[in-house]
């Protein structure tokens, strides 16, 4: 018996709409589980990224994390998809490159801060924002782009079928 | 000399988090820090945007509970125009709301938590998830899924899409629901309940089955600023 499809998830800067739509596949979700293996994601307890065939990168690049995980992610993954208007455009989460980095900070962390102000570091646990919000292929070589905010669950199950059933994915979709 | 444990990263929450904890010399917990990675700068990229852009934009915080923020923002909205909004413009932005905080319950325990408390604290990392749910009892999985789905479902049948709902507004709501939808939403109700009785039996059955191993499990010598 061969080996079922490594499927992995990840998120970068975005709002996670795109892995609801994900989990909006519903009793799909039970059929796609028979198919594939499901690995690294937010949903499961993996905490390196193993090496797998097809990645969906939810989110555009912002910070720091965001540039090495995506590197790692690469390296790791067959088949790179870009899942949703901020991996594909940089949509909202690039709204802020029309500020500097430190303008945008200092409004939500001094000039609006009720309790405590500053910015957070938590010794280097918090990382740092990129100057400039990029979207994922700017970054890194990316296979399929599926657009949306978020892609539709019908158009994510319709993506992954045609990828899993050998067939070349419509680039289906729309933005918005 | 403190030793940092630091997770990184935190699964299986409703967003992007790390963890720190510092142990001094004689192995207790000093300190611990929860840390939020994830920063988008709304605070800044709202100014001088039309205020009715904000439920739309608003929505973008958080996909896992857009509805929240589409329903702040309109409000907010309302106040900025000073108007009372219909009756049955609030009731059905209430009932969305409830819809939501179904899906979001359904989530935390069925996605996100149960696999901890039905497949076991310690269970096999790479199977602990609703995938490994779906794999060890696929109609117990089935019906958190459909739990799930009807909250969705009733803010797609009244908001209009079940992700990002721009449909309430500064002023009330976009369209009304009809009494097709009403049917459909009245429909779930007993199939939902029972998924619900049923979650909340197993729940109880496993915290007995976990009681013991909730003394010692993560307990740390306590933080000397959390006394």
């Amino acid at each position: 018996m061969t080996q079922k499809p490594r499927l992995a998830t990840i998120w970068l800067g975005g709002c996670s709409g795109c892995h609801m739509s994900f989990l909006d596949l519903d009793e799909r979700l039970i059929d796609l589980a028979a198919r594939v293996e499901f690995c690294a994601c937010p949903l499961t307890d993996y905490k390196d990224f193993p090496e797998v065939d097809i990645t969906l990168v939810e989110g555009a690049v912002a910070n720091e994390d965001h540039l090495e995980q995506i590197q790692r992610v690469r390296r790791q993954s067959r088949i790179l998809v870009s899942l949703g208007d901020c991996a594909l455009t940089g949509n909202v989460t690039a709204l802020r490159n029309m500020f500097s980095v430190e303008d945008v900070l200092d409004r939500a962390y001094r000039q609006t801060a009720a309790v405590v102000t500053g910015i957070p570091s938590g010794n280097g646990a918090v990382p740092r924002l990129l100057d400039r919000v990029r979207p994922v292929h700017e970054v890194v070589q990316v296979e399929y782009f599926i657009p949306g905010c978020p892609p539709s669950a019908d158009t994510i199950h319709e993506f992954l079928m045609a990828l899993l059933d050998g067939r070349t994915p419509a680039q289906a979709g729309r933005f918005g | 000399m403190t030793e940092r444990i630091l997770i990184h990263p935190v699964t299986r929450v409703e967003g992007h988090a790390k963890i720190s904890i510092y142990i001094d010399d004689a192995g207790a917990v000093s300190s611990a820090q929860f840390h939020v990675t994830e920063f988008r700068g709304f605070e800044k990229l709202c100014e001088g945007r039309p205020f009715y852009e904000m439920p739309g934009l608003m929505s973008r915080v958080c996909g896992i509970c857009p509805v929240s923020h589409v329903l702040a923002s309109s409000k907010a909205g309302d106040m900025l125009l000073g108007v009372e909004i219909p009756r049955a413009a609030a009731k059905q932005r209430r009932l969305v709301n409830y819809a939501q905080l179904l899906q979001s319950h359904a989530l935390s325990f069925f996605h996100l938590s149960a696999p901890d408390f039905l497949l076991g604290l310690d269970s096999a990392p790479e199977k602990r998830s609703i995938f490994g749910l779906i794999e060890q009892d696929p109609e117990f999985a089935r019906r958190g899924i459909r739990l799930r789905q009807f909250g969705q479902r009733i803010i797609e049948l009244v908001g209009g899409k079940r992700i990002h709902p721009a449909w309430s507004v500064p002023g009330g709501v976009l369209h009304a629901v009809g009494t097709a939808e009403r049917d459909e939403i009245r429909g779930w109700i007993p199939e939902a309940r029972q998924s619900i009785e049923l979650a909340l039996q197993r729940l109880k059955q496993a915290s007995t089955r976990w009681l013991p191993k909730s003394s010692i499990w993560a307990t740390f010598p306590p933080c000397s600023w959390a006394q």
